[in-house]
C-alpha cells in the first residue's frame, strides 16, 4: 500500500514536471512542423555548388507594433524577388518615438508557416534585444537566403516581425485611472 | 441475495455534533461531505447561468456590463466543473467504493478529510475576489494568455485551482490504493463493478493531467509576476503554447467528468431491466480505450490556431476514433435493456435520458471532430449545445440518477417516487429547451462568451433562457425530495431495489456507520 | 401522467411567442458565397444526415426495446451477457462509417489548406486590436505606406447599453469602414493581433482564423456573390468582446477601382485639411461624430465615464486645463492601461476635433476661452516627437 501510494505521488511530480517539459519539447516540434511559422537561431551558409539550385521566390515584408509601443517601425522595402540559395539583404528602420530608452525584442513570424524552415537567416536584429536611445532612428539589416530545399508549388512568402516593448506595464483588461 | 452482513458496533459510532464532520475519516462522512458542497456549488453555479440567461433573453445589456458578463461565465464554468461536477463523484467514490469492493473505508482516511476540507478553502478563495477591486476572473474557463496574464486577482484564481488540484490528487491517489489493495478476497479486477472500474482509471487521468493544469497555471502566474515569458511573445514566449498545455489537461478533463457516469449509468440500467449488464468487460476495454485516446486529441480544441495541415488531419482521425468505443458503450446500454423486464422509476428515467441526450452530445462532438466544418462550428452556440449535452444530461443527469439510486441505501428513506418523477420531467424538458435551440444559433453564426448579440438570434435565445429557468428552479425541487426523504422517506429494504446486484446491497439500509470490517466472501454465485 | 402535460403545455404557451417568429432560415450554417463554404455546407448536411441516420437506428431500437420489455409485458427477463457477432459487428460498422467520413473531410480540408498567392489576388492584412478590425491593403499604396484603416463599431450604445433607442436592422453588426473587396478575385487574409488573441470569423466565406499577437495566420478566399456579408469576432478577447463585428463588402472589379481610388483621393485630401484654417463649429461636429463612434463606448455619451474602470472626461483638470498632456494621451496612449494610442487609428484633423470636442463639450468650456486644438497642432505634435 505504501509502495502504491510514494509512487503515485512519484507520478505526480512527474507529470508537473512533465508539464514544463512541454515547453521544449513542444519548441522542438514547431522546429520540425513549421508550426506557427516560428523561425530559430542563425544559420550559417553552407552550400555546394552542387547543392545550389536556383529559382525566384518572392518574399514580402510586414512589420506590425504591438499595444501601440512608441516606435515607428517599417520594413525599408515592402518585397524582394529573390532567388533560392543565394543570400539577400534587406532592412528595417525603427525609431524611437519618445524621449526614454526603450529596449525591444522583435519577433519573426513565416507565412506559410512550413516554409519558416527554408527561410534561414544569417544576420538579423531579431536574434537579441535590441536598444533605442531617445528619439534614435536605426536601420536594422537583414542577411537571409531561401533554401532551395522549400516547396514546389511556394512562390511567394510573407515574412513578419512584430516589434514588443520589453518590460513594459500593461493590463488589457481594467482601466487604472491615471 | 446472501445474508446481510453484521454490522459490529462494538466500537465507537460518529460523534456528536459539528465536530463530527470536521474531523470525520469516515467514507461515508465524507462522501455526504462532497455531495453537499458539490450540490451547494451546483446552484452557486446554476445561479451564475441563470444570470447569464436572463441577460441573453433579449439582444441589449439589461443588466450587467460586459465585464459583470465576462466573470459570471467564467465563473460558472470553474464552479460547475471543479466545485459541482469533479466533488460529485468523489462523493459517489467515497461512499460506493468501499462498499462495493467489501472495503471498511478508503485506505487513506484521514487523507480523505484534507482533500475534502481543502475544497470549501479553495472556492472561498476563488469566490473572495467577487469583493474585491478588480473583481472576479473573466478569461473564461480556460483563462487563453496573454488576455489572462494581465487580469486583475490572477493569483487567488492560480491559488484556488492549485488547492482543488491537491484536493483532486489526493482524492485520486486515495482511490487507486483503496481499489488496488482493499478489495474483498475473490474480487478480481475483471470482476469488478463498473462505477469501480470507471473510477479507477478516472483517477489515473486525474493523477496524469491536474499536474500538468497545475504547470499550467504556474506558468501564468510566473509570467504574470516573476518576468519569465512563457506565453508572451515579446520575451521569445508563445501563447499558442499555452493552448497546447491546457488542452493536453482540458480533454482528459472532459472524460474525468463522464467516465464515472458510464459506470453509474450501466449498474442503474442493469437494475431496472433486471437483467445483467452486457459486455462487462467491453464496457472496460471502452473506457481504457477512451481514456488513452483522450490524450491524443487535445488540439482539436485548436483547429482555428493555424495549425499545420498534418497536424489538422492527425487530430481530426484521432477524435473521431473516439467515437468507436463510446459507441460500442450506448450500443452495450442498448442491448442490456433488450430483452430484460423494465421499470421505470427516477433512477431509470434520468439514466436512460442520460443514454439519449449523451447520445446527442456524442453526434454533435462528432460533427465538431470534422475539421473543415469545424471552422464554421468553432466557438459558437454549437459547441456550447455540444458541451452542455454532454455535460449537463451527461454527467449532472447521471449523477442524479445516482442520488435516487443510492439514497435509500445511504439513508435508509425512499424518496417521493412521484415527486421524484416530476423532478424528472421537469429537468428533462428544461435542458433540452435550454440546448436545443442554442444548436441552431451556433449554426446561424452566434459566438460563444458574448454579453450581447445580433438581432436574429433574438428569438432562440429567449427560448433557451426559458428553458433555463425552468430547468433551474426544478433544481430546488430536488433539494425538497432529498430534503423529505432524509426527514420522513419511507423505511427502505436493504435490497431497495428487486434487480440491484452488487456488495452495498447486501448491507442494511441505511448503511450501518462501519460496513465490511470483515471482508464479504466473493463467490461465483455473488450478484456483481 | 396528467401533471406533466399541464407542464409541457404550459411551456408551449410561453415559448410559441418567440418560435413563431424565427426565421426559419436562420437555423442552420449559411451555404455561403465562395466554393469552399458551399462545400463546407455540403459537408456539415452530410454528417449531419448521417448523424440522423444513426440515431434514428439506435434510438428506434432503443425506443422499441423500452416499450416491448416493460415490466408488465415482460416478466421475467433473458439473462444473456455477450454476443460476440454482435459486439464484432457493432465494432467494425462505426469504423467503415467513420472512414468514409473521413474521407471527404480530410480532402476539402487539403483544399483549404492551399494558402498560395494567385496571379491578380490581393493581400490584406487584417490585425485585431481591443475591441476594433484594422485592414490594411498591403497592394496598395498611399504615399509611401499601405492603404490602411479601422474599422470600428457604429451601433450607437443608446440602442445597447440603455435600450432606449430602437435596435436597427444590423445592430452589432455595422461597422464605418467596410472592408471593400472585389468579386471572383483571390484574396488572401493575413491575419493577427495587436494585444490579446482575437479570431476573425465570417461564417459566409467558411473563415475563421485566430488572430495571434506575433504570428501570422492565412486565410484564402474568392468570393462569387456582390453583397455585404458581415460576422464577428470569435475569441474571447476582453470587455467589447461582443463589439467588434467584421464587415466585408464585396463589389465587381471596376466599383472596387473606383473605391480605392476615392480612399487614396481622401487620404490625400486629409493632408490638404490640415493646412485649412478650422472653425469652433466644424471641429465640433466632426469631433461629435468621431467621439461618438471612438470614445464613448468606454468614456460614455455624456463623458462621465465609469467609476473605477474608465476616467471621466468632463470636468477632468487635464482636459480643462493640460492641452499638450491631452495631446500627448492621444497620441501615444496611457500604460498600464486600455487607452491606446490613437496615432495610427486618426489622422490629424480628426484628432484635432475630437480632442476640440472634448475640451468644448460637458461644461469643459469653463475657461471660456473657447480654445481649439487645430490639425497643425497636431502635425507639430508629430514634428516635435521626430
Amino acid at each position: 500500500m505504501r509502495k502504491a501510494f510514494v509512487g503515485l505521488i512519484a507520478a505526480t511530480l512527474f507529470m508537473f514536471a512533465f508539464s514544463f517539459m512541454l515547453v521544449p519539447l513542444y519548441n522542438v516540434f514547431c522546429e520540425v512542423t513549421g508550426l506557427n511559422g516560428k523561425i530559430y537561431g542563425p544559420s550559417d551558409f553552407f552550400k555546394s555548388e552542387q547543392e545550389i539550385r536556383e529559382r525566384n521566390v518572392n518574399i514580402r515584408f510586414l512589420s506590425q507594433v504591438n499595444e501601440s509601443a512608441p516606435v515607428t517601425f517599417y520594413p525599408s522595402s515592402e518585397s524582394l524577388e529573390v532567388v533560392t540559395d543565394k543570400v539577400s539583404k534587406t532592412s528595417y528602420v525603427a525609431r524611437n518615438n519618445t524621449n526614454k530608452t526603450l529596449t525591444l525584442t522583435i519577433v519573426p513570424s513565416v507565412s506559410p508557416g512550413l516554409a519558416a524552415e527554408q527561410v534561414k537567416k544569417i544576420q538579423c536584429f531579431c536574434f537579441e534585444e535590441q536598444i533605442l536611445a531617445p528619439y534614435e532612428e536605426q536601420e536594422w539589416p537583414i542577411r537571409f537566403y531561401v533554401d532551395s530545399e522549400l516547396r514546389g508549388n511556394v512562390n511567394d512568402i510573407y515574412l513578419s516581425y512584430t516589434l514588443f516593448e520589453n518590460n513594459r506595464e500593461t493590463s488589457m483588461v481594467m482601466h487604472h485611472d491615471s | 441475495m446472501s445474508a446481510v452482513v453484521e454490522s459490529h458496533d462494538h466500537h465507537h459510532g460518529p460523534k456528536k455534533g459539528l465536530l463530527r464532520w470536521l474531523f470525520t475519516t469516515n467514507h461515508k462522512d465524507i462522501g455526504t461531505l462532497y455531495l453537499w458542497f458539490s450540490f451547494l456549488m451546483f446552484l452557486t453555479g446554476g445561479a451564475m447561468a441563470m444570470g447569464i440567461r436572463a441577460e441573453l433573453f433579449e439582444p441589449g445589456l439589461q443588466l450587467m456590463d460586459p465585464i459583470r458578463y465576462n466573470q459570471l461565465v467564467t465563473m460558472h464554468g470553474l464552479i460547475m466543473i471543479f466545485g459541482g461536477v469533479m466533488p460529485a463523484f468523489v462523493g459517489l467514490a467515497n461512499w460506493l467504493i468501499p462498499m462495493q469492493i467489501g472495503a471498511p473505508d478508503m485506505a487513506l482516511p484521514r487523507m480523505n478529510n484534507l482533500s475534502f476540507w481543502l475544497l470549501p478553502a479553495a472556492f472561498t478563495i476563488l469566490l473572495s475576489t467577487a469583493f474585491m477591486e478588480g473583481g472576479m476572473p473573466g478569461f473564461g474557463w480556460t483563462f487563453y494568455a496573454p488576455l489572462s496574464t494581465n487580469y486583475p486577482n490572477i493569483a487567488y484564481f492560480v491559488f484556488a485551482i492549485h488547492i482543488m488540484g491537491i484536493s483532486s490528487i489526493m482524492g485520486s491517489i486515495n482511490v487507486i490504493v483503496t481499489i488496488m489493495n482493499m478489495r474483498a478476497p475473490g474480487l478480481s479486477l475483471m470482476k469488478m463493478p463498473l462505477f469501480v472500474w470507471s473510477w479507477l482509471i478516472t483517477a489515473y487521468l486525474l493523477i496524469a493531467v491536474m499536474p500538468v493544469l497545475a504547470g499550467a497555471v504556474t506558468m501564468l502566474l510566473m509570467d504574470a509576476y516573476f518576468g519569465t515569458s512563457f506565453f508572451d511573445a515579446a520575451g521569445g514566449g508563445d501563447p499558442v503554447l499555452f493552448q497546447h498545455i491546457f488542452w493536453f489537461f482540458g480533454h482528459p478533463e472532459v472524460y474525468i467528468m463522464i467516465l464515472p457516469a458510464f459506470g453509474i449509468t450501466s449498474h442503474i440500467i442493469s437494475t431496472f431491466s433486471r437483467k445483467p449488464l452486457f459486455g462487462h468487460s467491453s464496457m472496460v476495454y471502452a473506457m481504457v480505450s477512451i481514456a488513452v485516446l483522450s490524450f491524443v486529441v487535445w488540439a482539436h480544441h485548436m483547429f482555428t490556431v493555424g495549425m499545420p495541415l498534418v497536424a489538422e488531419l492527425f487530430f481530426m482521425w484521432a477524435t473521431m476514433l473516439i467515437a468507436i468505443p463510446t459507441g460500442v458503450k450506448v450500443f452495450n446500454w442498448v442491448a442490456t435493456i433488450f430483452k430484460g423486464s423494465i421499470t421505470y422509476e427516477t433512477p431509470m428515467l434520468f439514466a436512460i435520458a442520460f443514454v439519449v441526450l449523451f447520445t446527442i452530445g456524442g453526434f454533435s462532438g462528432l460533427m465538431l471532430a470534422i475539421t473543415p466544418a469545424d471552422f464554421q462550428y468553432h466557438d459558437t452556440y454549437f459547441v456550447v449545445a455540444h458541451f452542455h449535452y454532454v455535460l449537463v444530461p451527461g454527467a449532472v443527469f447521471s449523477i442524479m440518477a445516482a442520488v435516487y439510486y443510492w439514497l435509500p441505501k445511504w439513508t435508509g428513506n425512499m424518496y417521493d417516487e412521484k415527486m421524484g418523477k416530476l423532478h424528472f420531467w421537469l429537468s428533462f424538458i428544461g435542458v433540452n429547451v435550454t440546448f436545443f435551440p442554442q444548436h441552431f444559433v451556433g449554426l446561424a453564426g452566434m459566438p460563444r462568451r458574448y454579453a450581447d448579440y445580433a438581432l436574429q438570434f433574438a428569438e432562440w435565445n429567449a427560448v433557451s433562457s426559458i428553458g433555463a429557468f425552468l430547468f433551474g428552479l426544478s433544481q430546488l425541487l430536488f433539494l425538497y425530495i432529498i430534503v423529505k426523504a432524509v426527514m420522513a422517506g419511507k423505511k427502505a429494504t436493504p435490497e431497495v431495489w428487486d434487480g440491484a446486484r452488487g456488495l452495498e446491497w447486501t448491507v442494511d439500509s441505511p448503511a450501518p456507520y462501519h460496513t465490511f470490517e470483515v471482508p464479504p466472501k466473493i463467490t461465483e454465485q455473488t450478484k456483481l | 401522467m396528467a401533471y406533466m402535460k399541464k407542464e409541457l403545455g404550459l411551456l408551449t404557451l410561453l415559448t410559441l411567442p418567440f418560435i413563431s417568429s424565427a426565421d426559419w432560415l436562420d437555423v442552420n450554417m449559411p451555404v455561403g458565397v465562395t466554393d469552399i463554404s458551399e462545400e463546407v455546407f455540403g459537408l456539415h448536411m452530410l454528417m449531419f444526415w448521417i448523424m440522423i441516420a444513426i440515431g434514428v437506428v439506435v434510438f428506434g431500437v432503443l425506443f422499441y426495446a423500452m416499450w416491448k420489455y416493460r415490466r408488465s409485458n415482460n416478466k421475467t427477463a433473458a439473462d444473456f451477457e455477450e454476443n460476440h457477432k454482435l459486439e464484432i459487428a457493432w465494432t467494425v460498422v462505426p469504423t467503415i462509417i467513420l472512414i468514409l467520413m473521413a474521407l471527404p473531410a480530410s480532402s476539402l480540408l487539403k483544399k483549404m489548406y492551399d494558402h498560395e498567392a494567385e496571379e491578380g489576388g490581393i493581400d490584406i492584412q487584417v490585425i485585431g486590436w481591443q475591441w476594433k478590425w484594422q485592414y490594411k491593403y498591403l497592394d496598395e499604396k498611399v504615399g509611401d505606406k499601405p492603404l490602411s484603416f479601422f474599422s470600428n463599431l457604429t451601433t450607437p450604445s443608446d440602442q445597447y447599453e440603455t435600450n432606449q433607442a430602437t435596435k436597427g436592422e444590423n445592430y452589432l453588426l455595422e461597422v464605418d469602414e467596410e472592408v471593400v473587396v472585389p468579386i471572383n478575385t483571390p484574396i488572401r487574409f493575413l491575419i493577427t493581433s495587436n494585444d490579446v488573441i482575437h479570431s476573425w470569423y465570417m461564417s459566409d466565406f467558411a473563415v475563421k482564423q485566430d488572430a495571434i499577437p506575433g504570428f501570422i495566420n492565412v486565410a484564402k478566399t474568392t468570393i462569387n456573390e456582390p453583397g455585404v456579408y458581415r460576422g464577428n469576432c470569435t475569441e474571447l478577447c476582453g470587455e467589447r468582446h461582443a463589439y467588434m463585428p467584421v464587415v466585408v463588402r464585396a463589389v465587381k472589379q471596376d466599383e472596387y477601382q473606383d473605391w480605392l481610388q476615392s480612399k487614396k483621393d481622401a487620404a490625400e485630401q486629409v493632408a490638404f485639411l490640415t493646412e485649412k484654417d478650422w472653425t469652433l463649429a466644424e471641429l465640433m461636429e466632426q469631433g461629435e461624430e468621431i467621439y461618438n463612434t471612438r470614445c464613448a463606448a468606454c468614456h460614455q455619451m455624456n463623458g462621465a465615464g465609469i467609476p473605477g474602470f474608465y476616467p471621466a472626461l468632463a470636468g477632468s483638470d487635464l482636459v480643462l486645463y493640460d492641452k499638450p498632456k491631452h495631446i500627448e494621451i492621444l497620441m501615444e496612449g496611457v500604460r498600464g492601461s486600455q487607452m491606446q494610442s490613437f496615432a495610427e487609428q486618426l489622422n490629424e484633423v480628426e484628432m484635432a476635433s475630437v480632442i476640440t470636442f472634448t475640451r468644448q463639450s460637458w461644461g469643459n468650456d469653463r475657461a471660456g476661452d473657447g480654445e481649439i486644438v487645430i490639425p497643425k497642432d497636431i502635425v507639430e505634435y508629430k514634428q516635435k516627437d521626430s
